[in-house]
């Protein structure tokens, strides 16, 4: 068990990691090991290049501490054309806003090289993920002051993997900038399509199934597909028991397996959406329920709303996969 | 009438003082209930309970007696294993509502999600509006009424009872056989949806088990 949750402000900016602190905090029964936050927010073009945001895990046992991996940043991005803007740590994590200009998957091997362990990379993206409930997480990260205009969040109960930092959610797709997910569930076929993914060159950073759902929608995305169709050929290619969110820098979407005993319920306000596994969660960040309909959807299904607006939403059809 | 503020009680607190409200008789409306989870779970005997508002997971499951009447709506799980009494649901239940009830009635006014039913054993489910994917999973005895529509694999793997479903029928689930709808089948729907002001429509499709893959009875015994 684990509970998700979202939010996403249609058109405009909005206090994004406030609203995940509370969704996060109503969800916390459904796991109490760990819990994150992954935060979107548009960054203002400087001009002299593409400025990334680096979420880096420091000064715990296995990882350098903040001097060190600052030192190693400057000299890998000085090699690589780049250079640091500038760094600050919250708890164990320090944020390093960069201009690179690189491959970013590149850039995020070598860093594993150099014992430096990334938690997200992204123009728009920063996670913040810990041990512990959301309360205690924004109490060593301060993330509950992010504007943005959309965000994930996830309470873990550890299934799949040890419970460490390192494993609680959000996933970002490790070499990729902007996409995160948040998982609750089970992947059967995970080892089968790891396997395949690490034959294409991509590396994982943990043993933990959530990781690769990251990988997996970064890469149809970079192939191409939108996310409402990566999220629908998810359904057949992910084999498990499952409902989980992807965000991008436009959109937030999910997927709900075809038994969906992993739950799911939404709002839709005038401003903003609002996903979460349980209406409670729901309640503690909207505790009145007049005015707003609270919509759980069926199995077998994906769909995607976009910070423009646009919504998007299909069932597939049992026959499509012979359920028997 | 006791009113009970479940913003300024435990879970534990509220279904105490309900299990005290069963013994001597008084009513009790729950205020605030923003979703919680286990509202009136556990009582046995007869208690006349409002909750106003919206209820979670498991509401007035593992009950025997309970009259409950929800404004709003239920999570998941609501009238899990329900040996007798009436649970009234003003909106939408949740997935996995009623599973393994023995007895008395769940009456959902709006839809439900997925599963409603599973493993019944007894009483009956009405839905007013539609009912999801896999209605009456595994069911064993008992009836689930729907009067709006069906999702798919309705009476999946059904064992006994009966399914009846008044709108579109999405698709039908392993071993569960359509049934002429008859004049008392008919008569006795007038009765069941009568006391909760729900319309019966014209006319119903009525679904049993095929028997083939599960059953009760001895081997090689003729029924």
């Amino acid at each position: 068990m684990c509970g998700i949750g979202g939010v996403l402000y249609k058109g405009k900016n909005g206090p994004v990691g406030d609203d995940l602190r509370q969704l996060v905090y109503g969800i916390r029964h459904r796991g109490e090991d760990s819990s994150g936050v992954a935060v979107f927010s548009a960054q203002e073009h400087r001009g002299d290049g593409e400025e990334l945001i680096l979420n880096v895990r420091v000064d715990i046992d296995g990882c350098q501490s903040s001097t060190e991996t600052l030192d190693i940043m400057r000299k890998l991005l000085t090699a690589a054309g780049g250079r640091v803007i500038d760094a600050q740590v919250s708890g164990t994590i320090m944020s390093i806003r960069v201009l690179y200009g690189g491959s970013v998957q590149e850039l995020c091997y070598l860093l594993d090289q150099n014992n430096v362990q990334t938690i997200s990379v992204g123009t728009q993206l920063r996670i913040y993920k810990d041990l512990g409930t959301s309360d205690r997480l924004d109490e060593a990260y301060h993330y509950s002051g992010l504007a943005g205009t959309h965000g994930i969040g996830h309470a873990r109960l550890a299934t799949e993997s040890v419970v460490s930092p390192d494993r609680a959610h959000p996933f970002w797709a490790y070499g990729f900038k902007d996409v995160a997910i948040v998982h609750n569930g089970q992947l059967t076929n995970y080892w089968k399509l790891r396997r395949r993914f690490e034959r294409w060159g991509y590396r994982f950073r943990t043993d933990n199934d959530s990781e690769l759902i990251a990988i997996y929608a970064a890469h149809y995305l970079k192939q191409g597909l939108d996310l409402q169709g990566v999220l629908e050929q998810s359904l057949a290619d992910l084999d498990g028991t499952y409902t989980f969110l992807v965000a991008t820098p436009t959109e937030i979407g999910f997927a709900k397996d075809k038994l969906a005993a992993k739950p799911l319920v939404y709002v839709e306000l005038e401003d903003r959406v609002v996903l979460a596994s349980e209406e409670i969660s729901l309640r503690a960040l909207l505790p009145d329920e007049a005015g707003y309909a609270v919509e759980e959807p069926p199995p077998y299904i994906a769909g995607t709303w976009n910070v423009s607006g646009g919504r998007s939403m299909k069932k597939l059809t049992y026959q499509a996969v012979g359920l028997e | 009438m006791i009113t009970l503020d479940a913003d300024k009680l435990t879970v534990t607190e509220i279904n105490r003082s309900l299990r005290q409200a069963a013994e001597t008789g008084e009513k009790v409306e729950i205020l605030n209930p923003r979703s919680r989870h286990h509202l009136g779970v556990g009582i046995l005997g007869q208690l006349d309970l409002t909750i106003r508002g919206s209820a979670g997971y498991f509401c007035g499951c593992l009950s025997e007696g309970l009259r409950l009447r929800v404004d709003g709506s239920v999570g998941w799980f609501a009238a899990d294993n329900l040996m007798a009494g009436e649970i009234i649901i003003e909106r939408n239940a949740g997935s996995c509502a009623a599973p393994g009830m023995c007895g008395g009635t769940l009456v959902v006014k709006g839809h439900m999600g997925s599963r409603p039913g599973q493993v019944m054993k007894g009483g009956a489910i009405i839905v007013g509006g539609n009912a999801g994917f896999m209605t009456g999973f595994m069911m064993i005895n008992g009836a689930i009424v729907v009067l709006g529509d069906a999702g798919d694999l309705v009476g999946h793997y059904i064992v006994g009872g009966t399914i009846y479903v008044a709108g579109k029928v999405e698709s039908l689930g392993v071993d569960v056989v359509e049934a002429a709808y008859t004049a008392e089948d008919d008569q006795w729907l007038t009765g069941l949806l009568e006391p909760y002001g729900l319309a019966k429509p014209g006319s119903f499709r009525k679904f049993v088990s095929g028997q083939r893959h599960h059953h009760y009875g001895r081997e090689g015994v003729g029924a």
